[in-house]
């Protein structure tokens, strides 16, 4: 029984010992760590700091790179705006070749190293030098480079890191980061930066942020300021400042989450994106629907087309309890993952910045080279999570993503994440027993040789493997039929990583 | 002793400074910082620490706290111009602490698998880490409180100041955590706290 004896001295160490408590933490008090030095603040943390607030620093114009911080975020959103306004006036009226962009003569980036000996394709790098389009960027252990956007940001480098400059021209600016770590803080308006992982692409809206990626190609986008859309094969997640979001190869990115949420919050989201229908998922859901708070309204809309169909009425009501639904989208519409209803139901957030992500999808340059471009041109047809029926040939397929026909008689993943060219990827299909399947692509934005597929189409069982071999990148249209059901949508398929 | 900070210089406990001055204190100590003054980072490193400490070790072996401990201050270095208001600085620095103890616990997933404590053969710290499973698998706010006052010696007060809970609620935290704790040592375990002459106590499955 506890005791107002022991609770006096639980709050004061002064007080008169309880001795079960005295014994306790006499105990514990053997764990107290060798807390005595603070960390050395070396000339890399150092930079790192300063890199951080590099958008404060430029904002501020005043001799002290500290701007106060209470006033630092409202700052950077309407520094943002401006910028934006200005990059949409710039984009229709300045000549090609004349912004700060690289040019196709100047098709390269400053890079410098910040210690250790990072390498720039085989050559080790020595103090400063340049990095060209299709040139790797790798630092092993202890070294760290710098990297000069053109002239919109700095990308800060960590070690352990391979990244490639993929493209960079007027206003379109790609890195391929392979593994490891990278921190980046961009000035220019939404959508010029644009970061490809192994599981999702991000493309930054005029902010600083730090993206991971494991070995296994999964990873972590953190955003510090502005926003990031994160997104693959039509799944998105818009971070905003403050907010993180994984990702993986099977599912791509994960349900953004703001940091300062409780960790079972967080717990039970990731079981939300990794658990198939389960006890432990329907705790999660349940546990995320009771904490969130009114800020996780973000968290919540994300939610509302990755959870199975009959888990998202549940969400769409915690949703509209902490912001109302706007008169113009119906419940039906919303359920039925209306994009226009669920667009509209985001703005009603106040976190316009996505709503930029939109528009500048949608007026993406057309006659901008496809390989740096089709990757936004691309109208992905949206994945979705549902468990498929099951099969007399297979175990539980768990709930995806997949594409899914109207019917739902036929379904389709990659086992192998997002598909790159020139690889020959496992795919799987679920189809209706007795009819055999067929299955042709077709790239949509360019002509091009048709997809290749080996397989032994299954006539008797459901579920259907097969490998499916892309000839390029670009925006490809695949057709599976088996019998009379049909099922057609549109994906985006990378270039091959090694190229 | 306990102590507060005040423009760069500590003040024995009870010292009249009020919340908006103690507040303020922070503040300015945390312009230093932001504009580099290392010495300013020493004393926010010195106060905070301790409750820096107490969140990892609820959370991740405690071979890797310490050097954990120096991460999660070199983060905050890095990004404290982002923090908006001085006040909130002690549950901004415990959520960067808590994300730190996540992302090593998902990278060392993936790693190859030690036991989570490797005690030596002494038997007093078996109990030690015994116990403190126990206090892991309370709930977040009771261990991290509670490990504030029994493993740092964080007064009622200092954990206050330090986390930025209220003083209510960090009471309420150690009484009820220190009944759940009791509670579990003897369901779970099965010992009871004996009196100090009874001997050791015995806490854990480890004989």
């Amino acid at each position: 029984m506890t005791t107002m004896k022991d609770d006096d001295y639980l709050w004061d160490p002064k007080a008169t010992p309880d001795p079960d408590v005295a014994r306790l933490e006499q105990m514990l008090g053997t764990l107290r760590g060798n807390t005595t030095a603070p960390p050395r603040i070396t000339a890399t943390v150092r930079l790192k700091a300063d890199t951080t607030g590099i958008l404060a620093a430029r904002d501020d114009g005043g001799p002290s790179t500290y701007v106060g911080v209470r006033f630092f975020v409202p700052a950077l959103a309407a520094a943002a705006a401006i910028v934006l306004m200005v990059g949409l006036t710039w984009r229709t009226a300045a000549p090609a070749g004349s912004s700060a962009g690289a040019t196709p003569g100047n098709a390269s980036w400053q890079v410098a190293v910040i210690v250790g000996t990072p390498r720039v394709g085989a050559s080790v790098l020595v103090g400063e030098g340049r990095i060209a389009i299709g040139q790797t960027l790798t630092t092993g252990e202890g070294s760290r480079a710098k990297m000069e956007v053109s002239d919109i940001g700095q990308v800060i480098v960590d070690e352990r890191t391979r990244v490639r400059l993929a493209d960079t021209r007027d206003g379109h600016h790609r890195l391929a980061l392979e593994r490891g770590t990278l921190h980046a803080a961009i000035t220019a308006p939404p959508g010029q930066f644009v970061v490809n992982t192994p599981s999702a692409t991000a493309t930054d809206l005029g902010c600083i942020y730090s993206l991971h990626v494991d070995d296994d190609g999964s990873g972590m986008l953190s955003v510090e300021a502005g926003w990031v859309a994160f997104e693959e094969r039509g799944r998105e997640s818009f971070v905003p400042a403050g907010a993180s979001s994984r990702t993986d190869r099977v599912n791509g990115p994960g349900t953004p989450r703001y940091d300062d949420t409780e960790q079972a919050f967080r717990d039970a989201l990731d079981d939300l994106d990794n658990v198939g229908r389960s006890t432990r998922r329907e705790t999660s859901l349940r546990y995320v629907l009771q904490h969130a708070r009114g800020r996780d309204a973000m968290t919540l809309w994300h939610l509302i087309p990755r959870v199975t169909p009959d888990e998202r009425a549940a969400v769409i009501d915690a949703l509209a309890a902490r912001m109302p639904m706007p008169g113009t989208v119906s419940r039906a519409d919303v359920l039925r993952l209306d994009r226009s209803a669920l667009d509209q139901w985001w703005d009603q957030l106040g976190l316009d910045e996505a709503s930029w992500w939109r528009k500048w999808k949608g007026t993406y340059p057309a006659a901008a080279p496809a390989a740096a471009a089709q990757a936004q041109s691309c109208a992905e047809t949206p994945t979705m999570r549902a468990t498929p029926p099951p099969t007399s040939n297979a175990g539980p397929l768990g709930d995806g993503p997949w594409w899914v026909n109207a019917d739902r008689t036929l379904w389709m993943q990659s086992a192998t994440g997002p598909w790159h060219a020139g690889y020959n990827q496992k795919n799987m299909m679920v189809k209706p027993a007795g009819v055999a399947p067929t299955i042709s692509g077709t790239r949509i934005d360019a002509p091009a040789p048709l997809m290749t597929v080996r397989w032994v189409p299954q006539l008797r069982a459901e579920f259907q493997t097969m490998g499916l071999e892309f000839p390029t990148e670009g925006c490809w249209r695949i057709t599976a039929t088996a019998g009379d059901r049909e099922l057609s949508f549109v994906t985006n398929v990378r270039p091959r990583p090694d190229r | 002793m306990e102590q507060v900070l005040e423009f760069g210089r500590v003040l024995p406990a009870g010292d009249p400074l009020t919340i908006p001055a103690r507040t303020a204190a922070l503040a300015e100590t945390i312009r230093a910082v932001a504009a580099g003054d290392e010495d300013a980072f020493a004393r926010l490193y010195s106060d905070y620490s301790r409750m820096v400490h107490a969140i990892l070790l609820g959370r991740v072996p405690r071979r890797d706290v310490d050097d954990l401990v120096q991460d999660v201050f070199v983060s905050a270095y890095t990004r404290i111009r982002e923090l908006r208001e001085p006040a909130a600085f002690g549950g901004w620095l415990a959520t960067i602490a808590r994300n730190r103890a996540t992302d090593y616990l998902r990278r060392s997933h993936e790693q190859v698998k030690l036991p989570d404590e490797l005690p030596g053969g002494d038997p007093i710290e078996a109990e030690t880490f015994a116990l403190l499973e126990i206090v892991r698998k309370l709930p977040d706010a009771y261990r991290e409180t509670l490990l504030m006052r029994l493993v740092e010696g964080m007064s009622g007060n200092e954990i206050a100041e330090r986390s930025g809970l209220t003083p209510a609620s960090v009471r309420v935290n150690l009484h009820r955590g220190m009944k759940l704790l009791r509670e579990r040592l003897n369901a779970h375990v099965g010992a009871q706290l004996a009196p100090p002459e009874d001997g050791p106590t015995k806490v854990g499955p480890y004989e």
